[in-house]
């Protein structure tokens, strides 16, 4: 076994890294869609005004949150759920979601709780229905505050989808591991791997860093003068 | 324009409203006076539904309004829907002026018209210019709410509730959450917009407000109407001299 020149690795396993890396994006994305969509339902329900749903909602975020991700991800490849053979990317996909949902469950809940009555009062004296409501003034309040939590559960998410390489995903994290078993040359690969996986974290900074801004501005001074304003009578 | 008929609602076993009967005329400006926690705050919120009633009838321009609290004693999501028709005639001015942080001043007018009401932008800035405009606050339409004072933006809040073109508008102590040095260039307007003819129902503390500007008093306490009529009148009644006996100690 020849040992290669310093950067061949790389240059050689770049389009399949590359190739690692988008599988990584693609269910990173798609196990955040889903998160987000099953997290607001459960925020919702946590919300709600019937007891038995605020404590389904209650018990599902006690269960996926106290769980590590890899016992799920067990579960949904290898035990064949309800009569389901799963392949690794959906196993992957299902395991990730109903994990970080409870994440999202409780970063939504927070936001939404968060929004000032009164704007919402102020919505309705001018004619709104609901949908407005929640499109006009529940959405942009309650982002700015969800965006750097939710940003940075986002960030833990695309880290911790390296353990679906356990599952035999081929995501960024197993093309790696597949290139230094045939190279041995562990340092330069994990040294590739490492630099994707921080380009692409940092594009959700960066995202989070816009969103902040877009939506930050002017808002601090108004929050102190209600403070000193006072509540109302 | 605005008439109610037995009008009662409860907070748990608390009667905050005892068979309340109001008719606002066309026009008229009526002042609503009375302690704290005589449930003013509660009747004018019913008549635009932020609160529901647990019975009684309202009517505005002659239309009936049907209702039903949710558990909560609020509108269900769906009679949200179906009343939009109600707070786009009446419009409401806060103690805490809510007006929406994220959007400039301009766009808090526009908000009402461009979206609940599907005017076009075009139309309605030009008229919400002329608002600002005819409060002294023209240079501050690109700013955002937190960039004003209290007065500024109650003035603002004013503006929005017109940019409606509503057929009445609430005020709920519009004054309370002043400096007492903002106080006046707010209730100016106020007395402005009296004279144009507009319906206004008005809960405040500003006796001297009360007296010069209302056609009509309203002294609530305990849930009730305690005394109606002409400012002159009312500010004679025992009850009403023992409450501002303590208002101005
Ligand atoms: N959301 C609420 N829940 C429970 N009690 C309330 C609520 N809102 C008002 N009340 C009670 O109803 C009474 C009347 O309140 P309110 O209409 O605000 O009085 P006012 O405006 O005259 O001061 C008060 O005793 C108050 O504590
Ligand atoms: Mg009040």
């Amino acid at each position: 076994m020849n040992i290669p020149e310093p950067g061949s690795v790389a240059a050689e396993y770049f389009p399949i890294f590359l190739n690692g890396a988008l599988t990584t994006l693609g269910i990173v994305a798609a196990a955040i869609v889903c998160a987000t969509v099953l997290g607001y339902v459960i925020a919702t329900l946590r919300l709600s005004r019937i007891r038995a749903l605020r404590i389904f909602a209650a018990a599902y975020v006690w269960f996926f949150r106290g769980l590590p991700l890899m016992l799920s991800l067990f579960f949904f490849y290898y035990t064949k759920p309800f009569g389901l053979t799963l392949d690794a990317f959906s196993a992957g996909l299902i395991a990730m979601s109903l994990n970080s949902a409870s994440f999202f469950s409780e970063i939504i809940r927070a936001g939404l709780k968060s929004v000032n009555t009164g704007h919402l009062e102020a919505a309705d004296s001018v004619g709104m229905n609901p949908l407005q409501k929640f499109l006009r003034v529940t959405g942009p309040e309650g982002i700015r505050l969800m965006t750097p939590p939710y940003i940075n559960n986002c960030i833990i998410m695309l880290k911790e989808s390296a353990q679906i390489s356990v599952i035999t995903v081929p995501d960024l994290m197993l093309q790696g591991q597949k290139a230094y078993n045939s190279t041995y040359n562990v340092m330069e690969t994990l040294g590739v791997v490492a630099a994707m996986y921080l380009a692409m974290t940092s594009l959700l900074m960066a995202l989070q860093i816009i969103i902040e801004k877009k939506t930050g501005r002017k808002m601090g001074t108004t929050k102190s003068l209600r403070e000193t304003v006072g509540s109302m009578a | 324009m605005i008439s109610i008929t037995g009008l009662t609602k409860s907070y748990g076993s608390r009667e905050v409203l005892k068979d309340v009967d109001l008719r606002i005329l066309p026009g008229e400006v009526v002042a609503i006076i009375g302690p704290s926690g005589a449930g003013k705050s509660t009747l004018l919120r019913c008549i635009n539904m932020l609160e529901v009633p647990d019975s009684g009838r309202i009517h505005v321009d002659g239309r009936q309004v049907f209702y039903t609290p949710n558990s909560r004693g609020k509108l269900g999501v769906l009679d949200q829907f179906r009343l939009t028709w109600l707070r786009r005639e009446i419009s409401m001015v806060f103690q805490q002026f809510n007006l929406w942080p994220h959007r400039t001043v301009l766009d808090n007018l526009l908000e009402g018209p461009v979206i609940s009401k599907r005017e076009k932008r075009a139309v309605a800035e030009p008229r919400a210019l002329e608002k600002l405009r005819s409060v002294g606050l023209e240079e501050k339409a690109d700013a955002y709410p937190a960039d004003l004072s209290g007065g500024q933006q109650q003035r603002v809040a004013i503006c929005r509730a017109l940019m409606m073109e509503p057929k009445a508008i609430l005020f709920d102590e519009p004054t309370s959450a002043l400096d007492p040095e903002l106080v006046n260039e707010v209730l100016d307007i106020m007395a402005k917009l009296a004279k144009t003819g507009m319906t206004m129902v008005i809960v405040t503390h500003e006796m001297k407000f009360a007296r010069e500007v209302a056609d009509r008093v309203i002294f609530m306490e305990h849930g009730g109407i305690v005394a109606e009529g002409p400012p002159d009148e009312v500010f004679q009644h025992p009850r009403l001299r023992v409450y501002a006996s303590h208002l101005s100690h």
